[in-house]
């Protein structure tokens, strides 16, 4: 138990490069080249709606 | 409930019972709560050239109006205009239909509308918690929060029931919106009534931490409800009046994520030289400053939407209303770092300057976003083949546009002046001017201000008027050009 608040407030006073680390992977994520084409269908999604709808 | 059909990628035709009653329903107040906030606006704005105007009465005075005014743009107007794109957009990009069915949409909107109706009565009448956009008391806390539980389940509930895997981006938004503002709302608004059939209430915080929390609340009501929300907006409607897909669904991410990680720490920069430590004054700053980044971000992705596609705004008033709303949301969010750097603010805060600063926000970004949306979606809603006019649309985009700048400028120099009065000191070291000097050096700007109210209000009745005859289903006769003519017809060609 007391091993583990130890790590607990440790870990937590680098919070500032945990979020910084976790904020670089979404960036990663985002530009990484195996997921372009997901974007690029997800971009369409307004689209493909039909609106010419209820008439 | 009106049955529409949606088409997956023009393949498999279903259709949909889209709940399109309760999103016409939030329009309607959308614009009703609109020209009475900006009534209001524009009446306080006088009175505050022209005190006589203060009735003698105590609700007709400048200090109980100003909050209805505050809450009628932001909550009324903004509120209802978010609840009702949201729940348009969200059935739409998840190819489902409201979660919880018509009776649960039917309670959400008559819960919000009860809640703007006990916060303004409650106002005029003195029952106020003296919390800047937070002032209905305890009750009217309690069911505001029931309410947004209501509509945090039905968003929810539609997103979960997609048929679309992936979440459009501009759900992401309206999500982050709803979240916060359920988060904001309850921990400011922590108090203790003191009789339980009394309207008043004592905070449960007290000192620098109950002004930190209330400006926790207060920045990131402007961070989440203005910015996130209506971003939500942007990302949907731009595209769709633009008929391009967003400039970069990857700045998209990007945008979304940075705002995420940067607002919720802004604000301390509104307690700037007071008794916050200052290490918390230059926490708020540091990240006030950094959010120049998902600020320019955002408004590349919606300015850029229409690259290759810029001639449109030559013709199409609509999209000229969503794109000047972008860059009104570029050119505030610039201003609004430089001003909590703690060194300008010194000069800035107090004055006028912050006025002007909120309504370049206010008017420019999120009115105009919400106007584009409602010249959008009228037509779509109530099934006419266009709207009434379209020269209306763009007599009401420069009135406005008009109406904006003499706001913006006449504040800039105002606000300026009167710091500058403040901190001016005489060869013997006193103070140079006294409080009543600067007020009447304010007079002129007072009334400027004021006659630009005149005009954004004057350019949303014009709105009004076309979008009821539109409702009515009428076309006016009036010459377009060829590209409008076509492409401003919402019911395509047989």
């Amino acid at each position: 138990m007391v091993q583990e608040e130890f790590w607990y407030r440790f870990l937590a006073q680098f919070w500032e490069i945990w979020a910084f680390l976790l904020f670089v992977g979404i960036i990663l994520w985002a530009y990484w080249p195996g997921n372009r084409s997901k974007w690029e269908h997800a971009a369409q999604i307004p689209f493909e709606e039909d609106d010419s709808d209820g008439r | 409930m009106a049955v529409a059909a949606a088409s997956s990628a023009g393949v498999a035709r279903e259709r949909i019972a889209y709940n399109e009653e309760v999103v016409r329903l939030f329009t309607i107040a959308t614009i009703f709560w609109g020209v009475v906030g900006f009534l209001v606006g524009t009446f306080i704005a006088f009175q505050l050239a022209y005190p006589w105007l203060n009735l003698p009465y105590e609700w007709g005075v400048f200090s109980r109006l100003r909050p209805v005014h505050t809450s009628a743009v932001i909550f009324a107007f903004g509120g209802n205009a978010l609840l009702a794109t949201s729940l348009y957009v969200v059935q739409r990009t998840c190819r489902a239909p409201l979660f919880g069915g018509p009776a649960l949409a039917y309670f959400l909107f008559w819960g919000y509308q009860i809640f703007i109706v006990l916060a303004a009565t409650g106002y005029v009448m003195g029952i106020t918690q003296s919390r800047e956009y937070a002032e209905p008391e305890w009750y009217v806390d309690l069911w505001l929060t029931l309410v947004w539980v209501v509509y945090f389940i039905i968003f929810f509930g539609t997103i979960l029931r997609r048929r679309e895997p992936h979440i459009y981006v501009a759900n992401w938004f309206y999500l982050a919106f709803i979240i916060t503002i359920a988060i904001l709302h309850i921990f400011n608004n922590l108090a203790v009534p003191v009789s339980w059939f009394g309207a008043k209430s004592y905070s449960l915080f007290a000192g620098v931490q109950d002004a930190l929390v209330q400006w926790w609340y207060g920045h990131n009501a402007v961070g989440f409800f203005l910015t996130a929300g209506f971003l939500g907006m942007m990302y949907y409607f731009v595209p769709k009046q633009a008929q391009r897909p967003v400039y970069s669904y990857r700045l998209s991410i990007v945008h979304f994520w940075a705002l995420i990680f940067l607002y919720i720490w802004a604000g301390p920069h509104h307690l700037h030289w007071t008794a916050l430590p200052v290490w918390a004054q230059i926490l708020g700053m540091t990240f006030s400053v950094m959010l120049w980044m998902p600020s320019w971000g955002g408004m590349i992705n919606g300015l850029m939407t229409l690259s290759g596609a810029w001639d449109k705004l030559r013709w199409d008033p609509v999209l000229r209303f969503l794109v000047v709303s972008v860059a009104f949301y570029g050119m505030s969010t610039f201003e609004g770092p430089l001003m909590s750097v703690r060194q300008v603010n010194a000069l800035s805060h107090y004055t006028d300057w912050t006025v002007g600063h909120v309504h370049s926000g206010a008017l420019g970004w999120v009115a105009f976003v919400t106007f584009g949306a409602l010249y959008y979606l009228v037509p779509r809603l109530w099934k006419a083949e266009r709207l009434y006019s379209i020269r209306l649309v763009e007599w009401h985009f420069w009135i406005a546009s008009l109406g904006i700048v003499l706001y913006i400028t006449s504040m800039w120099v105002s606000g300026i002046m009167q710091g500058l009065m403040w901190r001016t000191y005489d060869s013997l070291g006193f103070l140079q001017f006294s409080f009543v000097e600067t007020v009447e050096a304010m007079h002129p700007f007072y009334v400027i201000r004021a006659l630009g109210g005149v005009l954004f209000t004057a350019g949303a009745l014009i709105m009004v008027y076309n979008l009821w005859r539109t409702m009515r289903r009428e076309v006016r006769a009036e010459e377009l050009l060829p590209s409008q003519a076509g492409a401003l017809r919402v019911v395509p060609a047989e």
